[in-house]
């Protein structure tokens, strides 16, 4: 899986790619890959409208809020169980 | 209790103490005034100043006499970005409609909280949303009318341009971003595009004592984004102080057509950032800027700058850039006059 976070490194983007950091590491899944999309174009390319945003293999989990660890640990519990 | 319910008479209560403290001191001096008794400055700046002591000197008074109304403003803004949902906002630019301008120019100072969030809502508004007219009366009005700078004005200016900002400032992003969807939207793109811009909205229930400590983390969050601009930009203007004589200012900046012009451009090319923009203008003021230039200033100011003039030049042709920056310089201009003929002089404490 590759988790995606977009944002233009304002603190709260940066904020984003560390908890996702995290929660993959305490959880302890391999195979994931994360990718922080700096580029504005590509960005609103992407269509969305508030950042940060992070995606679950273009699955827009959060937007324009920041999840903790704990609740990106839950969406990654939720896909390891399945 | 619903969540926003909470949030909207929290947000009322810290005014409440603001305003209540602001009115106490204000009464207070007055008092002391009309007995003869003129309050003493406790970091004043006088000739005899060493001039290496004027910066430090500047932020001291300056922190000194808006510690708490700042304090309050960050209280607000992080209330606002935790309890009012954006979502709410964010859906009624999702129409072409004339009511979208209105939503634009009130709703976007509730989103755009996070600055690096403006441009590409910007660019959903303008292509999946309402259409570039909005889009534009949003990036304009945003920085002008928004909570904290709105506080931080009543505090250091005085209510008439609390008052004046407003309304112009509300006008200038209407008037500017209707010219622009009248000049350069075609009528096929008018007809077609239906609004794209759909998004869910789940309401949170209340949860006092997440929701409070979310509150103080965005509270923090603010502080420690935006209190260092702040402090930076109020020491440069210590030092701009330096070099700056009344003599100077009553010259370029004092009341009169050419020195509105003259602040009203330099606020569309000069970074000023948020909040910033206020202290700037009250000691130039103090220093003898006319009420028209400072007016002027505080409506181009922090709406419009070199870089985010070249940041939206990514998102819409350059040339519409220009347009609209050009536009803002003569409703600057207007505005100063007008606020000038209203308000032709202003003391401040």
């Amino acid at each position: 899986m590759i988790i995606k976070i977009l944002g233009t490194g304002c603190p709260g983007c940066q904020k984003l790619e560390a908890n996702a950091k995290k929660a993959v590491e305490e959880i302890g899944l391999k195979d994931i890959q994360i990718i922080h999309i700096y580029d504005l174009n590509e960005i609103i390319k992407s269509g969305v409208t508030m950042l940060p945003v992070i995606l679950f293999d273009d699955e827009i989990k959060a937007e324009g809020w920041i999840p903790d660890v704990e609740e990106i640990k839950k969406w990654l519990q939720e896909i390891k169980n399945q | 209790m619903k969540r926003i319910t909470f949030g909207i008479i929290l947000i009322i209560l810290i005014l409440g103490i603001l305003v209540s403290y602001e009115w106490y001191n204000a009464i207070q001096k007055t008092r002391l005034i009309e007995q003869g008794l003129y309050p003493k400055e406790p970091f004043s700046i006088n000739p005899q100043t060493p001039w290496w002591q004027i910066p430090f000197l500047t932020l001291l008074s300056y922190l000194t006499k808006a510690w708490f109304c700042l304090g309050m403003a960050f209280l607000i803004a992080g209330a606002v970005q935790t309890f009012i949902p954006k979502e709410i906002i964010i859906k009624h630019l999702g129409q072409r409609s004339f009511k979208a301008y209105f939503i634009a120019a009130f709703g976007g100072p509730l989103l755009s909280v996070c600055s690096c969030s403006i441009i590409p809502l910007f660019a959903a508004i303008k292509k999946r949303g309402a259409g570039l007219g909005p889009a534009i009366t949003f990036l304009l009005a945003t920085p002008a009318i928004n909570p904290a700078a709105i506080i931080l004005t009543f505090s250091l200016l005085s209510w008439k341009f609390v008052i004046g900002r407003m309304i112009l400032a509300f006008s200038a992003a209407i008037i500017t971003g209707t010219l622009m969807e009248a000049i350069w939207t075609t009528e096929e793109e008018r007809a077609g595009s239906l609004s794209q811009l759909k998004i869910e909205y789940k309401e949170k229930p209340l949860n006092l004592k997440n929701d409070l400590k979310e509150w103080m983390i965005n509270v923090f969050d603010f502080v420690k984004r935006i209190l260092p601009l702040v402090l930076l930009g109020i020491f440069l203007i210590g030092i701009i102080k330096i070099f700056l004589t009344p003599a100077i200012i009553s010259k370029y900046l004092g009341q009169g057509f050419w020195q509105i012009a003259l602040a009203s451009i330099i606020g569309v090319i000069m970074y000023t950032p948020t909040l910033v923009e206020i202290p700037f203008v009250r000691e130039l003021l103090i220093l003898g800027m006319g009420t028209g230039p400072a007016l002027a200033f505080l409506l181009t100011g922090p709406a419009l700058s070199l870089p985010s003039l070249l940041g939206v030049s990514r998102v819409i042709n350059w040339k519409m850039v220009l347009n609209y920056a050009l536009i803002m310089w003569g409703l600057g201009i207007v505005g100063g006059l007008i606020f000038a003929y209203l308000v032709p002089q202003i003391t401040l404490f």
